[in-house]
């Protein structure tokens, strides 16, 4: 089934905008882990990771599923389909891992939004943690530029399955 | 980049439209050859793919031998033991 341009317009403009907006919470992160790593002052430390939880819970976490979710309509519901190109099924396949990657550290930030909530004090044992939200979201923003960079080059290359139903396609308006 | 795709797969449709009449002849077997061939590299994996592949693969190998040398950051503690071993500033 083919959306009609409107909504596929809508579809596609919500996942720009999602897109984006998970690109851009990721960059403001970065910024943020980074301050809490290397600043002397204790208020900024504390003040980043409670920005950095939150940031997480209410913009980064609903814009990644936002994106997954659009973006899953966007190419199930128009020519791209979802499995018939291989720069849309790259972008699902690494849409998932990141959601999912994503999740699984939502715990360590909580963990340093918690220390900074009840404690004035930033332990030792926390500089592995405050390592990991550096390099893991360095590593979510290259992975999200990468994800940018596909959806505007679309690099050529149609999978088996998407060359089997061209081939049914042609062969029904041939009949 | 599409255009290229969209142009080679245009060329094939006319290579396949324009088939000689005798199948048999030493022409035709060229042609099937060559079709077959273009049709193969068409649909093969194409190249970004692979590097793709290749480097999501360097990644994992890379995050399980950080993990397995103790170097990897997949060991969350738990709360008490982060407060445990807190220090002032």
């Amino acid at each position: 089934m083919i959306m009609t341009p409107g909504l596929r317009k809508l579809a596609l403009t919500a996942h720009v905008i999602s897109s984006v907006g998970w690109l851009g919470a990721v960059a403001g992160f970065l910024a943020l882990a980074v301050a809490g790593m290397t600043s002397q002052d204790v208020l900024m430390v504390r003040a980043a990771y409670l920005a950095m939880e939150l940031t997480t819970r209410f913009v980064i976490v609903p814009f990644a599923f936002v994106s997954l979710l659009t973006g899953v309509v966007s190419s199930l519901f128009t020519r791209w389909g979802l499995l018939r190109y291989y720069w849309v099924l790259v972008k699902l396949v690494i849409t998932i891992l990141s959601t999912l990657i994503l999740l699984v550290h939502t715990q360590p930030i909580e963990l340093l939004a918690g220390v900074a909530t009840k404690t004035t004090v930033v332990g030792a044992s926390l500089q592995n943690q405050q390592r990991l939200m550096v390099v893991a979201s360095g590593a979510a923003l290259v992975v999200l530029l990468v994800l940018t960079a596909l959806s505007v080059y679309k690099p050529a290359g149609m999978t088996p399955y998407g060359w089997r139903k061209q081939d049914e396609q042609r062969a029904g308006r041939a009949a | 980049m599409r255009n290229v795709f969209l142009r080679r797969v245009t060329k094939e449709d006319t290579h396949m439209a324009d088939s000689p009449s005798h199948p048999d002849s030493a022409s035709s077997k060229g042609f099937d050859i060559r079709v077959k061939h273009d049709r193969r590299s068409i649909r093969s994996i194409p190249r970004w793919v692979i590097v793709f592949v290749i480097i999501f693969i360097i990644l994992v190998l890379m995050f399980v031998i950080l993990q397995l040398t103790g170097n990897g950051f997949g060991s969350h503690m738990h709360m008490s033991t982060i407060e445990a071993g807190v220090y002032q500033l």
